[in-house]
């Protein structure tokens, strides 16, 4: 139902009541609630990839309360939000299911001008051709790897898919109550950085139901070391290797839906992110690529920025019109992969649907990472209903045509 | 520029600096589709096939009037294929070959080629009779038709020229014609979930392309003239340029087939028909603007080993094909042809097309891995893993690589990963829509990457890099100007970035 351009979800993401019914119901799954950090979390609404996005993240970055004391003079870590290769026709991967390479030159940018030593681009580029490097996978994107280069005085690129320019990978513990995994072994970059951020797409992902800035760090693990994160991680199949962390209950549920969100909600445990950037600028709807059938690009004209993880990814969340606290089975955890792509053996109990994955906001507000209640979230710069742009609707051709 | 281009580019345009005395040689015919005429009409009413529009039958019916000549005043399009013998009444036939005879007498002064399209089976020495005295300089066999009777027509045709239209084409890698025509496919990229598939995050659309199949003839014969037919339908200028650059990427030509629709309203001189056409015409004069890079031999560092006794040419095909799709730059090998000389110039061969590989053929591939080369080899290499897909066997300072079971579309993309950059040569970045080919590169040439575009949609910032150092790069398109390409050089190799291409590009660069 749409009341004057206000969508059923609105109501639910944006009234009191609803939140706070909702806050007070716990998640499927999560522990007891706890009372996360809380930071405050900016957005933005941009209309394309043209506009001075140095100029709009240096503004936001203030909004925020300003990140010149973290960065000055340290070394800055950027997890940036890559995935397969293809295209929607009149698209690059960038526009929909990869970050911008202009958000990345903008962002890497201003990290220069406010004084960071150091600025390094992190990812798995995957692959096992030979000096196959990260600035590849970033030209197989069409990006200008020369200009995000020369964008600040010592950039550095580094394929964080196995151990890099290290000599060993690094232990990185979870400190707060982990689900799955006790610690995971990551490329030094992860360990050898001072400030760390996470920028993500924001997309839907068919498995997880949202990409945004914690999904994005599952990229983060190595698969030169844990050899396939399919079966390792998704479906827990296998064990990790020897010399790689073991999981804590071998015998605990694999269902990726329940599982998958619980491991990265661990990994960004171990891998604490000091600021998360999510592009929402153009993206995609229904899936996390295009190769996921029924996806499609859309033009949210979103940027959010916050301090802390869990708060932007629950305020992202909200201007992509989903409700940070949905549970199973609601939008958007409320899931279409088909559970025949499923290991079958995962399909138990057999009364379930399998067409579920849990919120992980709601998994590590429930240890402490971060709030996903957008009551305590201090909300700057465009108010969430003004830069709402809602994917499910326009996923499903619900949208008004002057909002779509 | 090299003083072989120069060479090169007077011996094709040879026949126009003579004058326009008679008809062009066969080696430089643009052919072009110009059906019409009641014998037209006539065979398609009985195939069923005929449009339903009475405006574009009646264009059909006077195809054949002197004004459709002047359609092709400043296209290269200069072989017409009209409609000569087909299943009709004798006496439709009849009329329609004094139509033809006159309008090849019109066309012969503009200085067109015709040949006539022969649509079934007759008495061969009757169509070939009646082909001559209406002065046809060839004739076209289209459609299904037994052994004997293409042997027959050639006999009875003597000098005249018979070109066969095959919709198998193994066999005529090897046959000796002067012409060899196939049948190909309408150039398209689709993605797979606009086909209803599900694919995987490292799928890339589905390209039709006939590159692949253009360069299958070259090994047999690198001259020889290459001509791919292909009727596409509902189709926009765009679809039809790209079915031009197609064929002439690798140095064929499309049989310019134009639907019934546009050719109506080409004859009643609509505008944007005549843009269309003029489109089509502009990429059919950047093919034979630069015929010289026909003169270029296939670059790659990759052998594909082709073996004209296989019987699984199908599976041969597809390893060309995707080989072009996946963008590994290859030249053929014949079984015939493998020696230590001919090896060594590669870093690596696909030799599944061997069922099993002589002693001899063993031994000769063997030396190249352990010379540094890669081998690909099926399973009758012995050794071949039971579970996984493949196992890499070391082989001195190279290796062989044993599938279990080989596949084309795993086999090609194992390559990829298998070969470094420097291995394959010329590494393209940003192109899931796009087919590169390379050529040239040898000793005073120019090493030339083209570029076709699959989707409507223009790709940006394609990069290219390409093993070794050049001084110059430069990109020509059909839709403007040249223009000089910055390069980069790093661990000797040398990048240079495409800003924008629409459809074909081709990038030069010289050392």
């Amino acid at each position: 139902m749409r009341r004057e351009g206000v969508t059923r979800r609105d109501w639910l993401a944006l009234s009191g009541l609803a939140l706070g019914a909702m806050a007070a119901r716990p998640a499927e799954g999560a522990r007891a609630v706890s009372a996360g950090p809380v930071e405050p979390v900016s957005v933005a609404k941009v209309r394309s990839y043209d506009e001075d996005l140095t100029t709009r993240f240096r503004q936001m970055f203030d909004q925020i309360g300003g990140i010149g004391n973290q960065v000055k003079g340290k070394t800055v870590g950027i997890k940036v939000n890559l995935t397969g290769g293809g295209r929607f026709p009149g698209y690059t991967a960038g526009d929909t299911h990869w970050v911008h390479p202009r958000v990345v030159g903008a962002v890497v940018a201003v990290f220069g001008a406010l004084g960071a030593k150091r600025i390094r681009i992190l990812e798995s580029a995957g692959g096992r051709k030979p000096g196959y490097k990260l600035e590849d996978k970033l030209l197989s994107g069409g990006w200008d790897v020369a200009a995000i280069r020369n964008a600040a005085p010592l950039v550095e690129f580094e394929d964080t898919n196995a151990l890099g320019q290290g000599k060993q990978y690094s232990l990185l513990k979870v400190p707060s109550k982990p689900y799955i995994f006790p610690a995971f072994q990551l490329n030094h970059s992860y360990q050898d950085c001072d400030f760390f951020v996470s920028l993500g797409k924001m997309k839907n992902h068919e498995e997880m139901g949202l990409t945004v800035c914690i999904k994005n760090l599952f990229g983060i693990t190595p698969m030169g070391l844990y050899g396939n994160r399919e079966t390792v991680f998704h479906y827990g199949q296998v064990q990790a290797p020897s010399g790689a962390p073991a999981e804590l209950d071998p015998k605990s549920n694999r269902y990726e839906g329940w599982r998958l969100p619980r491991i990265l909600v661990d990994i960004l445990g171990a891998r604490p992110v000091d600021l998360a950037i999510a592009d929402g600028i153009v993206s995609m709807v229904g899936g996390e690529g295009p190769w996921v059938l029924g996806s499609k690009p859309a033009h949210p004209g979103l940027l959010v920025v916050g301090r802390n993880c869990v708060n932007t990814d629950a305020v992202a969340a909200a201007t992509m019109g989903y409700n940070p606290r949905a549970g199973r089975h609601e939008a958007p955890y409320r899931v279409f992969k088909e559970p025949k792509g499923h290991p079958p053996e995962q399909l138990q109990p057999g009364d379930e649907t399998f067409q579920y994955a849990d919120n992980m906001m709601l998994l590590a507000e429930a240890v402490g990472l971060g709030s996903a209640d957008l009551k305590k979230i201090d909300v700057r710069g465009v108010p969430i209903k003004e830069a709402m742009f809602d994917y499910e609707a326009f996923w499903k051709n619900q949208m008004a045509r002057e909002q779509s | 520029m090299p003083g072989w281009f120069p060479r090169l580019m007077a011996l094709f345009l040879l026949p126009c600096t003579l004058g326009v005395s008679g008809p062009p040689a066969p080696e430089v015919w643009v052919p072009v589709r110009w059906t019409g005429g009641p014998l037209e009409l006539a065979w398609r009413t009985r195939a069923k096939t005929l449009p339903a529009d009475a405006a574009v039958r009646d264009a059909l019916a006077r195809w054949y009037e002197p004004a459709t000549l002047g359609l092709l005043e400043d296209s290269p399009a200069n072989c017409l294929l009209v409609t000569w013998s087909a299943p009709a009444d004798a006496a439709v036939e009849a009329e329609q070959q004094q139509l033809v005879k006159v309008y090849a007498e019109a066309a012969h002064k503009r200085g067109l080629a015709v040949l006539g399209l022969v649509y079934a089976a007759g008495d061969a020495s009757k169509i070939a009779a009646d082909a001559a005295r209406a002065a046809l300089d060839g004739l076209v066999l289209e459609g299904e038709f037994a052994p004997e009777f293409p042997a027959a027509l050639r006999k009875a045709a003597d000098s005249m020229l018979v070109v066969e239209i095959a919709k198998d084409a193994a066999p005529w890698r090897w046959k000796p014609a002067p012409i060899v025509a196939v049948a190909g496919v309408a150039p398209s990229a689709r993605n797979l979930s606009e086909m209803g598939i599900r694919g995987a995050p490292s799928s890339e659309p589905w390209i039709k392309s006939n590159i692949w199949l253009v360069r299958s003839f070259g090994l047999a014969s690198p001259s020889r003239p290459v001509w791919i037919s292909d009727q596409i339908e509902n189709a926009s200028a765009v679809d039809y340029a790209r079915t031009v650059a197609d064929a002439a990427a690798a140095g064929g030509r499309w049989i310019v087939s134009l639907d019934d629709a546009l050719r109506a309203k080409l004859r009643a001189r609509d505008a944007s028909a005549l843009e269309a056409w003029r489109r089509i015409s502009s990429y059919l004069k950047f093919a034979e603007s630069h015929a010289a890079w026909r003169a270029l031999a296939p670059y790659g560092n990759v052998g594909i080993v082709l073996d004209p006794a296989s019987t699984k040419q199908d599976l041969a095909d597809e390893y060309l094909n995707l080989a072009a799709r996946r963008q590994v730059p290859y030249r053929l090998v014949t079984r015939s042809g493998l020696n230590a000389a001919s090896l060594a110039k590669f870093r690596a061969l696909v030799t599944t097309d061997l069922d099993s590989p002589s002693a001899a053929e063993r031994k000769l591939l063997q030396d190249f891995a352990e010379n540094g080369g890669l081998v690909i080899a099926g399973p009758s290499w012995g050794g071949a893993p039971k579970t996984e897909p493949f196992a890499e066997v070391p082989a001195g300072m190279g290796r062989v690589v044993v599938y279990k079971d080989p596949d084309p579309e795993a086999v090609v993309r194992d390559l990829k990963e298998l070969l470094s950059d420097d291995d394959l040569g010329v590494v393209p970045f940003n192109v899931p829509s796009v087919i590169t080919f390379a050529s040239g590169g040898g000793p005073g040439q120019p090493l030339l990457v083209q570029l076709l575009n699959y989707f409507d949609h223009p790709v940006e910032a394609i990069t290219l890099r390409v093993a070794g150092k050049f001084g110059s790069a430069r990109l020509e398109t059909p839709e403007g100007a040249a223009v000089d390409l910055p390069l980069r050089e790093a661990e000797g190799r040398t990048e240079v970035t495409i800003p924008k291409l629409l459809l074909w590009g081709a990038v030069s660069m010289e050392y």
